[in-house]
């Protein structure tokens, strides 16, 4: 027969530390029974406790500072907040350039293998590809353009500088970056590797500065999201097996949000030099995430 | 939107502040995430599910944030020299507390992002454990594993700094 007192573990030192106890006072006794009897232990929970007040404390007057009145209007007048990707700017780019001249700053170039059709991919793109000066056609009733048509501006030269999103704490780490070239439409694409299981991101450009809700596709066990915002179209195909991703449509899109224009090159930034065909010379190595560099865009 | 739901973010923004701060160690970029976090918040608040506590929401939103505000600031770290330290922390005017301030902060700075991020969320918010996991986005195991690497991290700062067994001798400046 085996006492409470043997019943105590790891776990409960620490709930019991942390002050988790305090509405079980069954366990909790148990657990004050079992620090009685181990001093060792004791003084473990002892110093736990102990830096949780030093925290505390040295963080106490932090709630007593007044909070500046840019984060209450925050709150009480959202509707004055603007966009990460503003229209008013991606208006500025030049839709009739866009094609001309791509500079992708990017990292690796692989061979690993695109898993979703090349006909969806296309489809997708050119769904956000269309004319500019027409009127997006959306293949969902749940779809919503918002924004306006890209206005040309060739003397100007533009950066879009978009977060590679990281996605390690959901279990999945980037494994591959390459640009891929679908249908005429050029693309990044992001491989994210799981222990059974793999998500790819595509990124591409639109030649409208408009944004669209989310909209979904199946296609052979595979789920596609896809959705624009301003200049840039995104698809993230993951397998309708794995539901542990099913937060990554919502993840990956946070993150990309991110995205913001440049005023000037960044060092190491090739330019037109680094044009659609040029790969990394240190192409192959896989890359962690905690070091995941943006990806930076250049519109000509 | 109701002003039911400003009143009750509004009600946490000193936490996320403090949290925040407690991250970054930067007032300017904590602020800055903060800010992100409520736009972001009343952005997607059809997203909120009125059965779940508004204050995980809140955290779950400011946890990404200084996720994505840590990778593009990464050349931008804060050193952890004492200044920093010293400027990051009220400073008591008990000289002894004053001391274990600056280790606690410092035995904070060495842990990695995430060790740091749960210790916070237990330690200083006072959450439980399952609410970390869903702040975070991992199992609750994982928050059990990360504050046990994080705690044994903090005895051993404790146990090997020296610094921490001979307190600091501060100099008085006229």
């Amino acid at each position: 027969m085996t006492s409470a007192l043997d019943d105590i573990c790891e776990i409960d030192l620490m709930a019991y530390a942390d002050g988790l106890l305090d509405d079980d006072t069954a366990r909790k006794a148990a657990v004050e029974a079992y620090l009685e009897a181990n001093p060792v232990d004791a003084a473990r929970v002892q110093d736990i406790m102990r830096d949780n007040e030093a925290i505390r404390d040295a963080y106490a007057g932090e709630l007593h500072r007044p909070v500046p009145a840019r984060l209450l209007r925050a709150v009480r007048e959202p509707e004055r907040r603007q966009r990460n990707l503003p229209t008013s700017i991606a208006a500025s780019l030049a839709a009739a350039t866009l094609a001309a001249g791509i500079g992708w700053y990017a990292g690796q170039h692989g061979d690993e293998a695109v898993t979703v059709s090349r006909e969806l991919l296309q489809e997708i793109a050119g769904h956000y590809s269309d004319n500019a000066g027409t009127q997006m056609a959306m293949g969902a009733g749940t779809a919503q353009a918002i924004g306006g048509t890209l206005i040309s501006s060739p003397s100007r030269s533009v950066l879009l500088e978009v977060p590679l999103p990281d996605l390690s704490v959901n279990g999945y780490e980037l494994t591959q970056r390459k640009r891929v070239e679908i249908g005429g439409h050029d693309m990044m694409h992001l491989v994210y590797r799981a222990d059974d299981s793999t998500v790819n991101l595509f990124m591409h450009l639109n030649q409208r500065a408009e944004s669209a809700s989310m909209i979904h596709a199946e296609e052979d066990g595979l789920t596609v999201h896809h959705w624009s915002d301003g200049p840039m179209g995104y698809a993230l195909a993951v397998e309708d097996r794995d539901k542990g991703a099913q937060q990554l449509p919502e993840v990956v899109r946070d993150a990309v949000e991110q995205a913001h224009f440049l005023d000037e090159a960044p060092a190491g930034f090739g330019g037109e030099s680094d044009s659609i065909a040029s790969e990394d010379p240190a192409g192959g190595t896989q890359q962690p995430s905690s070091t995941i560099p943006p990806v930076q865009h250049q519109f000509n | 939107m109701s002003d039911e739901l400003k009143w009750m973010i509004e009600r946490q923004i000193p936490h996320l502040r403090r949290y925040a701060f407690a991250l970054t160690r930067d007032r300017d970029m904590a602020d800055e995430i903060v800010q992100d976090c409520l736009e972001r918040a009343l952005r997607k608040r059809h997203l909120w599910q009125r059965r779940g506590s508004i204050r995980s929401w809140l955290f779950r939103i400011l946890y990404r944030q200084s996720i994505d505000h840590h990778r593009k600031m990464r050349t931008d770290v804060v050193s952890a020299d004492t200044e920093v330290i010293d400027n990051a922390v009220n400073q008591p005017a008990n000289q002894e507390a004053r001391v274990d301030y600056l280790k606690i902060a410092e035995a904070l700075e060495q842990l990695p992002t995430d060790q740091r991020a749960v210790l916070l969320l237990a330690a200083l918010e006072g959450m439980p454990y399952d609410e970390i996991a869903e702040i975070v986005g991992v199992p609750v195991g994982t928050v059990r594993s990360r504050l046990s690497r994080a705690r044994e991290s903090l005895r051993q700062f404790r146990e090997f700094t020296p610094s921490a067994k001979e307190p600091v001798k501060l100099r008085m400046v006229k």
